[in-house]
């Protein structure tokens, strides 16, 4: 006796996935053109078609539970040959949305990054919390040359203009805060993967690790995202972004181990970008912004591939492009030798940063850690053999 | 009954044929006016039809000695309505009639079979080469041959050329090159439409193959590969090499059912390729078919064919569109990608050959009826239920039967305009 | 009349080149003894038909042969009125087919001129039987089908009758709670339009119409049918239930066998329904009106739905079909029939019976639009609800596809794939187990109403309706799906019973707008049938024949051959057991002059003697010329278009056949055997269409009954010590050109195995 679903059509999640942005899901009339236009699909139990009649069945529990809506990489080849408008990328966009917050640890905080409606709150956090930052540093721009960071609370032998152990701790609380929640909200997506494996497959088992290992060779050098056909910029893009993320991560790392553990003065802020950790620092930022630029400019001129444009995913792209795009303006503003904008660029920076760390796993960002654990989880369970082709019939040889 | 008044019958189709004797033979005088040299329309290029499997010229044959035997039918072909002007009861319409530039005494294609010029055969959509001059098929009422006037002035004067036309002066053919079309009115009571439809046009599906790979065909094109008259005198071989076909696949809704192309269902392809399935199977006993279906629609009595078709073991039937067709460079068999949606696998497979089951496209979506207050719907079907009579596929995909119900109904509405409501 | 006739022989096509014209003339007017023989070439010519016109004029021919290319062209040019015209066929059958300037081809020729001008000798004048005038037209159904069909016959000026069994007229349309109509913009669900269809009928003077009466007995004939119409009443199910026994022993004989002689009692009874019939037409209140053609409209009524009784119908009240729903939803919310209970969950099962076996369970023209109309009852009436639908296919054929779009586009309407495994009761709800589903391989869900899509069953299949006065029965004859159209594609009205008309869903399940269609198409069949019938013609395909057959009953042996193999059932009986031709029912096939071993039979251009006078003129060289003959007997329909065929691809065969058209082939009559073979001809064929349950032949059994009389021909063989392979009966599809040349061969072979026939000479 094969597995039984008893189907309980969820309507309201059905009404949630269409006002998310999957308005045209109804329209679904289960041809498979989907299935076989997306090229990154695997070959057994492809999507997005099984993902399209359980979301037109309101099945919560196996869509909020499908590791291939992260498989799915955005590009749109199967709305673009929808016999019938009915949007498939839409929807898996919808659901990933969901994912996101059904997971979130703590809870509430998915719903404050999700929600329009919260938008002032979702700023006025981390605004706050630097104003807060500023006031205690003591409110006002020191004089002489840019010096962003100050080892003294007391006007008298203030050296800087943010007082930097507090900037330290806070920030660093942040990051393990993101990080932490992130870590809880993916263990909790992998034990519901593991528990339910809605796609009802278990091939030969990979461990963790090796799985893991094998899909980040994929990520790094973004071999999937080639893949797709309708819209290749966006692999660009996306490279550049994601690169330039990672060289800033690394930069701001080296830079806060060299300086603040080993108190080693760094290289002269105001000195040229002549030393390497510098020119790591630009070309990153550069490439950052660069990429982010291009991806916001596609949303904005051509919905037809890069789909319809949530406010999810617009609170995360200002976020982390504004992120970029002041500290980039911060380091020009202050080679150009400008104080007062340079210190306010630099304070707006920092609310930026902050609300990217603190955000981290509610807001799409956190695509970077669901999508990883999808596909080494689907990779754990042995999806995507190809299938070769085959020979449909071989008559017995007559006479 | 209906006293002198005259009914006009535009297309010669089937549709056409049946409105044009069901309104004559109640009395009506009728002319029946076709854009073709032949009468007979697409079902003359079929080779069977569903459910029955018998040969459409059957019924044509029928339908054509009702119109030798009947005084009251005019027929011109290679003859197109330009215009059509005033109301039920009192029309007046343009008809201009292009000459066939050959005359002779009913003759048939072996009469001028040594003719030079060849040209490529219409009437087997381009799978073969035809002669210049030559009668359109076997059976075409009326049986007279037509020339192709460009292709014969442009052979003026190559070689044997002049011998030929002197051997057909002996036989009584005489070519007349410079003939010019005539146009007239005529004054009619009523006017049925029946201009019918055309093959959807398979290059417009970039995906599936059609003219890049050799061996995806069309279902039209696969009813004259298997009709005895056809270019393979109802062999049915791949294209690419003439090897007999063990495998072949059938991708439904090619087109049709699309938003992207024809968003409405064409109604009958479903079973054009179940019973094209059986032509490969009575032709070759060892070969097998397979079918890929969004739905399988059968519908009424033809559920007894589906059930019938889908009992023999070796014509397979698979939910799931296939959605790309590429071809082996070496084999030249055809690639076929899709997803078996009920097993939830996706299929990569070979065939000998592919059918695109393409859809039917009314003829009034792509040439407007000349005429006022004809309202059409977004598809280009009529709509419009006073005024003239669009009847068959004109209004709606529709099987052969149900569009001759239709017809026989259009020469009612005809006849009460004679006899004025 | 006595004929004078005038022979034209065509010498162009190359006919001048390829035989000696000048000895064919000489048959014509030398061993013929005809008056006038012309030889020309292209007889078709203005100029050259004037010379024939003068010898009409001037020399009083009132007879021509045209000896050329086929009858199948040039038709209208050879029609002179008043002048009996016929035609050899000098150029397909013989110089295509045949090499030039051959002995054998110019035999062949001449044996053609023979027969030809033989047949023209035969031919009898008479005038055509114009007796059968009744224009009006009576129509059996009061639903949109029937409604239409006598609006639009009202329209075109005719009189109608229309009869309606319920109490008021609009038929299943009105039931419904809302309609697809199909029409443009094709995305909604409306009310049904048959308020206004009814209303519409009222209005129309030239209609009368008979609610709650049903047709009591329909006697006569095309354009003098005598119809009762009569209150309803108990009567029906007396009437039902001796038409039920009537055709069990119908059935009974048939198993026995068609042997007269070991008729059982039950068969001998079923012989005269009529007598059976009682009371008396007039002991009743009745009207009776007279009418030219009958449009059958009768409908349908849902399957019995016991046959979903494994799917819990009958079981749980909560069960129902598509058709209880739409009562259940005229009552605005719909509720539960087993507690009153609102229904919130509702599924549909689209395609419930799987059984293809039983023709008419099938739904599937309208089952997917129904359920998803009827999805949308619930919805409108609970926001909250669901409903599901299950489909084998969805089905929803041309412009439906955008009403399955829009019927789709909303949340609360579920669609998959599935086949229904049970159905089982939870308690407060049904729970329906489903396999191969979109969902997976196996699904249940839970609802509170499972509704069944309904099959159509035509009205005819519970009685005749029609009632007929007929000797072959009560019964309009079924086709293979058991719907009463004789299962032609390119001619959907034809019918057994000529001047009968069925249309809508007692035809074929149909959507509403399709039945409007076909009810139109109908009317005008029957308004042409009353028409031809005035003039004295036949209706298709034999359109306009004049012809129709004569009985010489002096020397009738009450044999019945005729009167039960009629496929029209043109033949009642008289009281002597002899047949009472009706000959407006006669469909001119001549399959009767066939039946007929006393070879009593005949029409004014086509009998038993002239076929036989042209094959005893056949010119049969004796046994050492190593010239065999061979007569082939042809359906004029299909095998005639064939044989010109393969001459017009220039396909030879053996010179020694000779090809006789009949109008069908079940127009064979054993007579021609034995004479052809008594004169020593060696070999027979007979081609003819397809038979069998997909047959082609256009009189529906002709092809058959010449199969089944050739396998009864054996004692005549016998008789005259003949190998029974001398006679070859064979089925050709009318593009089968290319099969000809060979099945001849094959034929001759055989034949060469065998003795010259030794009668030859005598």
């Amino acid at each position: 006796m094969p597995n039984v679903t008893v189907a309980e059509p969820d309507l309201q999640f059905t009404k949630d996935l269409i006002a998310a942005g999957a308005d045209d899901l109804k329209k679904c009339y289960q041809c498979a053109t989907c299935s076989v236009a997306c090229k990154i699909a695997p070959d057994n139990g492809p999507f997005p078609r099984k993902e399209m009649i359980w979301a037109q069945w309101g099945l919560k529990d196996r869509l909020l539970n499908d590791p291939d809506v992260w498989l799915c990489h955005q590009c749109n080849d199967c709305s673009t040959e929808c016999p019938r408008g009915a949007n498939p990328g839409e929807v898996l966009k919808a659901v990933r949305k969901m994912n996101i917050q059904a997971n979130s640890w703590p809870s509430f905080l998915g719903n404050l990054v999700g929600t329009p409606a919260m938008f002032i709150l979702a700023a006025g956090i981390p605004i706050a919390v630097v104003l807060f930052i500023v006031y205690v540093s003591g409110w006002s721009f020191p004089s002489g040359p840019v010096h962003y960071s100050s080892h003294s609370i007391n006007p008298a032998t203030r050296d800087g203009f943010i007082y930097l152990p507090l900037l330290q701790v806070i920030f660093t609380l942040a990051l393990l805060f993101g990080v932490v929640s992130l870590v809880m909200s993916l263990r909790s997506y992998w034990n519901q993967l593991e528990s339910s494996n809605p796609i009802g497959i278990k091939g030969p088992g990979k461990g963790f690790v090796s799985s893991l290992i094998e899909s980040l060779q994929e990520i790094l050098p973004h071999s999937t995202f080639k893949e797709c056909e309708a819209n290749n910029i966006r692999y660009a893009a996306h490279m550049l972004a994601f690169w330039g993320m990672i060289g800033l991560f690394v930069t701001t790392a080296i830079v806060a181990f060299n300086y603040d553990i080993l108190g080693l003065k760094p290289p002269s802020q105001n000195g040229p970008g002549t030393v390497p950790i510098k020119i790591l620092g630009n070309a990153s930022a550069i490439a950052f912004v660069l990429g982010l630029g291009i991806m916001t400019i596609r949303r904005l001129t051509n919905p037809e591939q890069a789909g319809n444009s949530s406010y999810f995913d617009w609170f995360f792209l200002f976020t982390i492009f504004g992120a970029g795009a002041t500290g980039l303006l911060t380091e020009l503003s202050r080679w150009s030798g400008f104080i007062a904008p340079t210190y306010t660029l630099y304070v707006i920076h920092l609310m930026f940063v902050l609300a990217l760390l603190l955000y981290l796993p509610f807001s799409k960002f956190a695509h970077l850690g669901y999508r990883t654990v999808a596909i080494a989880w689907s990779k754990s369970v042995g999806r995507s053999r190809p299938l070769p082709v085959v020979p449909n019939y071989v008559p017995p040889t007559s006479e | 009954m209906a006293g002198d008044k005259t009914v006009l019958v535009v297309g010669g189709g089937i549709s056409g044929i049946t409105a044009a004797v069901e309104a004559a033979e109640v009395g009506c005088k009728v002319i029946l006016v076709e854009k073709l040299p032949y009468l007979g329309g697409r079902v003359a290029q079929l080779n069977k039809y569903f459910p029955k499997l018998c040969p459409p010229t059957c019924g044509l044959e029928i339908n054509y000695k009702r119109i030798r035997r009947n005084p009251d039918i005019t027929v011109y072909t290679r003859a197109e309505v330009l215009n059509i002007s005033g109301t039920a009861g009192n029309y007046k319409a343009t008809v201009k009639v292009t000459p066939r530039y050959v005359e002779d005494h009913t003759a048939t294609s072996k009469c001028v079979e040594d003719c030079p010029v060849e040209i490529t055969n219409e009437f087997n959509y381009g799978m073969d080469k035809t002669k210049a001059v030559s009668l359109p098929y076997e059976m075409a009422y009326p049986m007279n041959l037509v020339a192709d006037r460009d292709a014969l002035l442009k052979a003026k004067g190559q070689p044997g050329m002049a011998e030929f036309v002197e051997a057909c002066n002996a036989k009584g053919i005489r070519f007349n090159l410079d003939a010019e079309p005539e146009t007239f009115d005529l004054d009619v009571s009523s006017v049925v439409w029946a201009t019918g439809w055309r093959p959807y046009d398979a290059k417009k599906l970039t995906k599936l193959g059609f003219g890049t790979c050799a061996n995806v065909i069309t279902n039209v094109m696969m009813e004259r590969l298997a009709a005895p008259s056809g270019p393979t005198k109802g062999q049915i071989l791949r294209p690419s090499d003439g090897k007999k076909i063990n495998s072949i696949a059938f991708v439904q809704c090619a087109g049709s059912r699309d938003r992207n192309h024809l968003p409405y269902c064409s109604s009958i392809c479903c079973l054009a390729s179940l019973k094209q399935a059986t032509y490969l199977r009575d032709y070759n006993p060892e070969a097998q078919a397979h079918i890929f279906y969004i739905d399988l629609r059968a519908y009424g009595r033809f559920e007894f064919f589906y059930d019938r078709v889908r009992n023999d073991d070796k014509i397979l039937l698979t939910k799931g569109k296939i959605v790309s067709i590429t071809e082996d460079p070496v084999t030249k068999d055809v690639i076929l990608e899709g997803e078996d949606i009920l097993s939830g696998q996706k299929i990569r497979r070979t065939f000998d050959m592919a059918v695109l089951a393409t859809g039917m496209q009314p003829n009034t979506s792509l040439e407007k009826i000349p005429a006022q207050n004809v309202k059409y719907d977004e598809f280009g079907f009529v709509i419009s239920d006073e005024g003239i009579h669009a009847t068959g596929v004109s209004k709606r995909p529709m099987d052969v039967g149900t569009c001759l119900q239709d017809a026989t109904g259009a020469a009612l509405r005809a006849l009460q305009d004679t006899v004025g409501r | 009349m006595d004929l004078k006739i005038g022979v034209y022989i065509d010498t162009g096509y190359g006919i001048g080149e390829a035989l000696d014209i000048e000895s064919l003339s000489k048959v014509a007017t030398k061993e013929m003894k005809v008056p006038i023989c012309r030889a020309e070439a292209y007889w078709s010519d203005p100029d050259k038909l004037e010379i024939i016109k003068s010898d009409i004029a001037n020399e009083g021919v009132n007879a021509i042969i045209i000896a050329g290319p086929s009858p199948r062209v040039f038709q209208e040019a050879f029609r002179f009125d008043g002048i009996i015209t016929e035609r050899i066929n000098l150029r397909e059958q013989v110089i295509w087919s045949h090499p030039a300037n051959d002995e054998d081809t110019q035999m062949l020729a001449e044996d053609y001129m023979r027969m030809g001008v033989t047949k023209l000798n035969k031919y009898e004048d008479r005038a055509p039987f114009d007796e059968a005038s009744e224009k009006s037209i009576l129509v059996i159904g009061g639903g949109i089908t029937g409604m239409t069909a006598a609006l639009e016959a009202a329209r075109a000026g005719t009189q109608v009758y229309l009869v309606e069994k319920e109490p008021q007229l609009g038929g299943w349309a009105a039931k419904y709670h809302k309609v697809f109509t199909g029409r443009a913009p094709y995305d909604s669900i409306v009310d049904s339009p048959v308020q206004d269809k009814i209303a519409a009928v009222k209005a129309t003077s030239n209609i009368k119409v008979f609610t709650g009466h049903r047709v009591y007995s329909i006697a006569g004939s095309p354009g003098m049918f005598d119809v009762i119409i009569r209150e309803d009443g108990p009567w029906i199910d007396r009437l039902v239930r001796e038409q039920n026994e009537w055709l069990e022993a119908k059935k009974a004989k048939e198993q026995i066998g068609q042997e007269d002689e070991q008729k059982p009692k039950a068969a001998a009874a079923a012989e005269t329904p009529a007598e059976e019939e009682a009371p008396e037409p007039t002991d009743f209140p009745h009207e009776k009106v007279r009418v030219g053609a009958v449009v059958l409209a009768a409908g349908w009524r849902p399957e019995d739905a016991s046959a979903f009784a494994d799917l819990g119908y009958g079981e749980y009240p909560d069960v129902i079909t598509s058709v209880e729903l739409e009562e259940l939803a005229k009552n605005g919310k719909i509720k539960r029939p087993s507690d009153g209970k609102e229904v919130n969950t509702i599924a549909f099962i689209d395609t419930p019976n799987q059984k293809a076996d039983h023709p008419l369970l099938f739904s599937s023209s309208v089952a997917s639009l129904v359920a998803l109309k009827q999805a949308h009852y619930l919805r409108q009436t609970n926001p909250e609800s669901r409903a599901y639908i299950f489909y084998e296919n969805m089905r929803t054929p041309g412009q439906y596809e955008k009403f399955y779009q829009a019927m789709q586009d909303d949340p609360g309407v579920f669609l998959s794939k599935g086949t229904p495994v049970g159905v089982s009761n939870g308690g407060s709800a049904l729970t329906i187990e489903l396999k191969d589903t979109l969902l997976g391989e196996h699904m249940k869900v839970k609802v509170d109403l499972l509704v069944l899509s309904t099959g159509m069953v035509p009205a005819t299949k519970d009685s005749a309706i029609v009632n007929l006065k007929y000797r072959q029965g009560p019964f309009m004859p079924e086709n293979v799906y058991g719907f009463n159209d004789s299962h032609f594609i390119c001619f959907p009205y034809e019918t057994q019973r000529t001047g009968i008309y069925t249309a809508g869903c007692v035809k074929n399940p149909m959507d509403f707008l399709t039945c409007e269609m076909d009810a139109t198409g109908a009317a005008l069949k029957a308004i042409q049938c009353a028409e031809l019938t005035a003039q004295g013609r036949a209706v298709a395909p034999r359109a306009g024949d004049e012809s129709f057959p004569q009985i010489f009953l002096q020397r009738c042996t009450q044999c019945k051959r005729c009167t039960e193999e009629c496929p029209f059932g043109a033949y009642d009986e008289k009281p002597d057991g002899t047949p009472l031709p009706n000959p407006t029912r006669c469909r001119r096939c001549a399959i009767c002059m066939g039946s007929c071993p006393e070879r009593l039979i005949s029409f004014r251009d086509h009998s038993v003697d002239m076929i036989g006078s042209m094959v005893k003129i056949i010119d049969v060289p004796d046994e050492y010329s190593e010239k065999p003959r061979v007569v082939v007997f042809i359906c004029e329909n299909d095998a005639y278009p064939v044989v010109d065929m393969a001459g017009m691809n220039r396909l030879e065969y053996s010179p020694h056949v000779r090809f006789i058209p009949l109008r069908c082939l079940g127009n064979i009559n054993m007579v021609w055997i034995a004479d052809a073979l008594s004169k020593g001809i060696d070999g027979i064929m007979l081609i003819g269409c397809k038979y069998g349950d997909d047959y082609q032949c256009h009189f529906v059994k002709g092809s058959e009954l010449a199969e089944y009389r050739m396998s009864k021909i054996s004692e005549t063989l016998q008789r005259l010590a003949l190998e029974p392979d001398r006679i070859s009966v064979h089925q050709l599809a009318i593009d089968e050109f290319n099969k000809l040349p060979k099945i001849i061969g094959e034929f001759m072979e055989r034949l060469s195995e065998f003795e010259p026939n030794p009668y030859k000479g005598f």
